[in-house]
Order: structure tokens, then sequence, then C-alpha cells
């Protein structure tokens, strides 16, 4: 099967400074991959409580929140769905298919919910630097201003009209969700808007 | 230079830095600091412009957002000329081209005012109605009438600027960085509440920061000695955002408002070069304070729009802040007490004042008392009848008013000038305000029309609710700013 | 462009959100014995009145819920925002 996200250029450091118009703004983009995602979906009590037995995880239910421990994050995306992603970037194996057939096993067979495999459907982005919420501003209507120092947060929203979804992992520091269709134009838009910032 | 139009007393004007600049292609200096009308003026400059349809000479008027006369067009570049900005608000930069429009050839002598002496032939409408027959001439005429037609010229070639614009949420926005909206600003931050502090001016501190008076004292020290403490203060506010040389340009329901933030068009020539000309804002605020001030209102009278006829508080601004004498001999008109400011800032800076005329019997207050104190002579319950002069203004015509206003009588006195100032009251900008849906209501005692119902969480703050004294401005601002948090 | 709180996620710009016509329009319980202009006036016909109106929107590009909103067409004033299945606020 043909790695997709390779679609994308990967752009490191000097390539965005050297798009930037005559002065340094601090904004590192790279893509990261390969990483597992998955997207979760369910509303039972039997639900949520096989989830953590498996994930050892509980799922965030409160709104635009997140959870982690060691090994994987799962994001609130809606009252019954979430999407976990693991927290450091391993080759696709035994470890990673573990997981999704336990989870297929124990969840979708049992019609406790669904189970979906994501890893190829969306590309992560990380973003950091100190001019990010500039750069997110510029195509973005969401309203940053408490985002921003709420470690964990997630939001959903449009940027540059394209649905991505936002996890703040650390004070100016973001990982970004973009279907991977997408992410060519985003990839490009961020790009051009950085030369701005 | 013909003569020395300077004072050496700006505070405001850096004229160690001397600034070349093109006007109809001729090379004029200004210094750095000047707009390119208050930089006209000192160069004995007045007419700018000509007329739309008869092509009267037309000068500068005003010194700010207001002006209706000094439109010019900037840059000669295909792709980078600008039809239509006004003089009073392009700040001088190195290298700047600016000049007239609507007039051919030039506009000292400028064929199309041949239609000035033809006006009683060329009524309203007159070319839909005169060139329709007959029909297959209708070719023939077009080309001269769209000739005619429009001002100014647009640029034939893409433009190369870059543009960005920016989404900005903040608690509290404060339109207008005058002395009420600074005052909002320190409540607002002090408050904790993330605010941002708009102005379309380079600086802060509105026409405050020029006033340097006896009669306008806050807590015994002059109100623009106080104002500009209070503006250094704002600084060390954290959580306040000032964007200068921003203006706002639409304000739609709930709370989200367009402003153009302008980046790089004071900046030289070669400075201006891959940088991004200007960021639009797109900005939602919970809560908005409108402290956009109050712009004079001109008089009517026979032949007032001869160039060197300029409101009264620009006048002001152009000597006290500019340092620039709009005049030599200064006539002033009217019917209130603010052009007496002017007569007595005119005074201290050596300009001969003529004479203030003031359609009232009488008026009391300190500041008239002052600049009757200075030896200015007043002509009361008297009005401007007429002037004379054509590419600009050389002297007025007086007459008594009758006892109910209603006309004049006895001998026409003439007086000499070069400039008259105009004053007829003030007008609060309560446009943002009526665009953002706001009802307004009307005050008969001043003839005010002022901010009254709106659906938003608003307010307006300061003259452009109708306070025009200084004690009642700084209340007025801290009292209503004060309830706004409230609730 | 207005803001609206999603029941769920909070306050967003319009731009996320899809507009999905008036709301509480109950689906008849036997289409099939519903005569053409019936079934007409169930699937096309609806008020579009200026004023207070209910609707349903969807939080398209957020969490993809649906919900119900009170709005002045008029204004866009937004009187109330709640869950499908919730009752209608009474004024």
């Amino acid at each position: 099967m043909p790695n997709w996200n390779s679609a994308i250029k990967k752009i490191d450091v000097n390539d965005v400074v050297s798009v930037n118009l005559n002065h340094h703004s601090e904004l590192f983009i790279s893509e990261v991959e390969p990483i597992m995602k998955l997207n979760i979906r369910g509303k039972s009590r039997d639900f949520l409580s096989m989830i953590g037995k498996i994930l050892n995880i509980i799922l965030p239910t409160e709104t635009n929140t997140s959870t982690t421990n060691k090994f994987i994050t799962a994001i609130w995306l809606s009252p019954d769905e979430w999407l976990i992603f693991k927290n450091n970037v391993t080759n696709r194996g035994a470890e990673e298919t573990n997981i999704e057939e336990n989870l297929y096993k124990n969840i979708s067979q049992k019609k406790l919910g669904s189970i979906t495999n994501v890893s190829d459907q969306f590309v992560m982005i990380n973003i950091q630097g100190k001019n990010l919420y500039e750069l997110l501003s510029s195509g973005c209507p969401f309203n940053f201003n408490d985002f921003k120092n709420k470690k964990g947060a997630v939001t959903q929203t449009l940027l540059n009209h394209t649905d991505v979804i936002i996890y703040n992992e650390d004070i100016n520091k973001i990982n970004l969700f973009v279907r991977r269709s997408f992410s060519a134009h985003l990839w490009s838009w961020m790009n051009d808007s950085a030369r701005f910032i | 230079m013909t003569r020395n139009l300077r004072t050496a007393n700006s505070k405001f004007i850096d004229q160690t830095s001397r600034i070349s600049f093109k006007f109809d292609g001729k090379k004029l200096y200004g210094f750095k600091g000047d707009t390119l009308a208050s930089a006209l003026l000192a160069n004995n400059i007045h007419l700018v412009g000509r007329s739309f349809k008869y092509h009267r000479p037309r000068g500068i008027m005003a010194c700010g957002s207001e002006e209706p006369n000094a439109i010019v067009q900037v840059g000669n570049d295909a792709s980078m000329t600008e039809p239509n900005t006004r003089a009073t608000e392009i700040e001088l930069y190195e290298g700047l081209e600016a000049s007239s429009q609507n007039c051919w050839p030039s506009v000292n002598f400028d064929i199309g005012a041949i239609n000035n002496f033809f006006s009683p032939l060329i009524p309203a409408a007159f070319y839909y109605k005169t060139f329709m027959w007959p029909s297959n001439f209708w070719k023939l005429y077009e080309y001269f009438i769209r000739k005619s037609a429009g001002l100014g010229k647009s640029p034939t070639e893409p433009d190369k600027d870059i543009y960005d614009h920016r989404y900005l949420h903040c608690d509290v926005l404060i339109v207008g960085g005058g002395i009420s909206g600074i005052i909002a600003a320190k409540i607002a931050a002090k408050n904790n509440l993330n605010t941002v502090l708009i102005d379309d001016k380079n600086i802060l501190g509105g026409t405050t920061l020029f006033q340097e008076n006896e009669c306008f004292k806050v807590n015994n020290s002059y109100s623009n000695e106080w104002l500009k403490n209070e503006i250094e203060n704002l600084k060390s506010l954290e959580n306040l955002t000032i964007k200068t040389r921003t203006s706002l340009a639409a304000y739609h329901s709930y709370n989200y408002l367009l402003a153009r933030e302008n980046l790089t068009d004071h900046l030289d020539i070669n400075e201006k070069k891959d940088k991004i000309r200007q960021r639009l804002w797109k900005i939602r605020a919970k809560k908005v304070i409108i402290a956009t001030g109050a712009m004079e209102r001109p008089l009517i009278f026979n032949n007032n729009d001869r160039p060197g006829v300029i409101l009264s508080s620009s006048i002001k601004k152009y000597i006290d802040y500019y340092g620039v004498k709009c005049g030599q001999k200064v006539s002033l008109f009217t019917n209130n007490d603010s052009a007496y400011e002017t007569a007595i800032s005119l005074n201290n800076s050596g300009v001969n004042v003529n004479s203030v005329v003031d359609i009232r019997d009488k008026a009391n207050s300190l500041i008239v008392k002052q600049a009757e104190k200075l030896g200015i002579k007043i002509h009361w319950k008297s009005s401007v009848v007429n002037t004379s002069g054509y590419k600009k203004i050389n002297s007025i015509e007086i007459m008594k008013l009758s006892d109910d206003g209603t006309t004049v009588f006895g001998k026409k006195i003439k007086e000499e000038c070069d400039c008259l100032g105009i004053s007829g009251g003030w007008t609060p900008r309560v446009h943002l305000f009526t665009q953002s849906g706001g009802k307004l209501k009307f005050r008969d005692e001043d003839n005010v029309f002022l901010p009254d119902k709106s659906g938003l969480d608003q307010i307006s703050i300061g003259s452009c609710n109708g306070d025009f004294e200084l004690d009642q401005i700084i209340k007025n601002s801290v009292r209503l700013t004060k309830k706004i948090f409230k609730n | 462009m207005f803001l609206i709180n999603c029941p769920y996620c909070g306050e967003r710009d319009q731009s996320e959100f899809s507009a999905g016509g008036e709301a509480h329009i109950v689906r008849p319980k036997q289409p099939t014995e519903l005569s053409d202009d019936q079934w007409a006036e169930f699937l096309f016909m609806r008020k579009n009145i200026k004023g207070v109106q209910f609707e349903r929107w969807n939080h398209a590009h957020g969490c993809r819920k649906w919900f119900n909103m009170v709005r002045d067409t008029s204004n866009d004033k937004i009187y109330a925002v709640y869950k499908m299945g919730e009752k209608p606020p009474t004024k």
C-alpha cells in the first residue's frame, strides 16, 4: 500500500524561514508520520469502560478537552466520538495492529461502538513557535485567546476553509489534523501565510 | 518657499529631518511628521484641486478624514498609483509624488473652469437632457462626457503590493485614541480585560494632544501634558494592544468589525519594499466603545468654497500640531466658542488675527474673555456675507445681523485676509454607531444627533456622545465605561 | 456573520455551521396514506417568516451535531439554542 502521506513535501525549519520576508518569524512546521490514529465512536457506559480497560485511558467527556497517558492521547471530537493517536512515531507493526484488533474484537464486534483506523485519512502536522497563533488567526475565525494557554485543549474548526482538528500539546506547540486530500493545499497555504507573520 | 510659514515651536514635527516630495511635478520640502496637506500649506499651496462640475478652485479645508476638497492622486506608477486619497491623511515620506485631480492642463490653469461662467446654462442633469439628440451623435458626445466624468486615474496594471488579513478576538475594542478613548482603555485594561485600542492617526491623543491653554486643565496641569502622561502610562498595561494608523471600515452585527491597518504607507519608497502594505483585521469584540470624537461644521455664506476657507479647528491643528500657518492675516467666522481657541493659538504663534466675526450677541466664557484680553477684535452679532479672491481668498465682507438673526443690514465692512477660519459648531461622529444599526436622537439645544438605542453591546463616549466640555468628557467617559463593564 | 453558541462546543463563528431549515416538522407516521398534496406540504412547504423562527442547524465543521435554535430572521438575534429532542423554549 502506498504511503499517501509522503505526497506532502517535507519542509524543515530552514525552508520555512527562507520563505519569510526579511525578518524571521520563529515557526517550525513538520509532518509527524507514521503515526497511528483511530477514530472511535460509542455512547454507552460499557463502551467507555471497555475502552478504559483496553487502552488504559479515560476518554474525555468534557467538551474540547483531551486526556493522555504514557503512550496515547484521546481527544474529544463530539459527545460520542473521539480521536486517539499515539504519542510517538512508530513504524506500523504488530503493536498497532494489536491495539486495533483488540478494540475491533471488543468494541465493534460486541456492538458497543465502532473503531475506524484513520492513520492514513488524517495527516498530523506539528507546528511550534511563538508566532504560531498569528499564523492560525490569519485563516481561522476561532478565538484562540483561552485555547493557547490551556494545555490539552482541542478544537475542531476551519483553517483557510479546510476542516481541521487542533490539539494544544504545549505552550506554542500544537498538533493539527487535516484530511489527507486537503493537506497539500493547507500545507502550501501555511507556507504562504508564514511569510506574513 | 515664498514666505516662512513655519513656527519653530511644534513638538510633533521633527524640523531637523527634511523630506522632499513632489506635488504636480514641483519639488517641495516638508518635515518628518507632516501630512501632505500640512506640507503643502507650509509651502503656501492652498489650491490643490478643482470642483467636479464647474471646476472651481478647491483648497485644503480640514485636517483629517473629514476633508472634502484635497483629494489627490498619489504616485504615478501604472500599478501603484492611487486616486482619490485625502492629502490630509497621507503621511509625508521621502519620494512621495502626488498630483491634483479633475483639472487639465493644470490645477492653476484649468480649461474646464469655463463651465463656471456658463453655470446658469448647465442646470442639473444637463448632460442627460441635452445629449439625447440626435440619437446617433451619442458616439461623438460620449468621448468628451466620459472624459469629464469621474475623478482621478485608476491603476492600469495589477497591484504589486502584498496584503494580509487576520482575525482578532478581544474583550473590549476601543475605537478612537483621543482623550475619552485613552480614559476608557485605561479602565478596561485595569479591569483585566483583553483590550484593543485603535486610532487612524500615527499617534494617540486626538485634539487634546495640542490643547495647551489656561482654560483647559486637568488636575492643575494643562490638558495636553496630563494626556501625554496618561498615554505614557498606557504602555505599562499588559493586556492592552494599541494599533495606530488603523481605521475602522465596517461595523457589523454581533460586534464583528473590520479595520484596516496601514503598515508601510508612511515609509520611504525604498523601505516599503517587500513588506506587507496593509492588513485587514477581522475583529470580534465582546464590547465596543466608540470614542470617535466630533467634527467641526462649516458655515454657510456666499462663496464659502474658496481656497483659504478652512475649518477653524483645523487651522488650530495646523498651527499647534504641525507648526504651519495657514495664513498671515487670518479672519475667523463662528457661532460658538471654539473659534476663540484658534484665535488665541494663532495669536500666541505670532499670526495676525484680523477679527473674529461672531453671530451671537455676546459670550462671557473664559476663553472669549481670554481672547478679548489679548486684544483680538470681535464683530458681535455679525456675519460674513461674501468672500473674494479666485484662486485664494483675499478679502471678506462683513455685515451686521438683525435682532432675529434672519437678515443682515447696514454697511458692508470689507476686511483683507488670506485665510478664513469657519466654525459652525460640532457634529458628533455617530457614523459607526448608525452603521451598526443604532438609532439616533436629536438634541435641540445645540442641534446635534446623538447615539440613542442600539441592540449591540456597545457605548459611545466623549464628544461623539455629545460631550463637548473637557470636564464633562472626562467625567462621563469614566462613568459610562465603568457602567458597561458592570453588566 | 453571527456567532452561534453550539450546545456542545461553545461559541463559534457562523461559518462553521450550516443551516437546516425550519425545525419541529413532524414526519407523517404513514406516508403511504397521504395524498400527493399532503406529502408535498410536509416535504416542501415552510413558513419562512420574518421574525422569530425555530430552526435546525448543524455544526458541520465542528462536532457535526444537529441542534435547534430560536432566531429572529430580521436581525439575526439568537434567543435560544437547545439540543435535538429537547422541548422548544416557550417565550
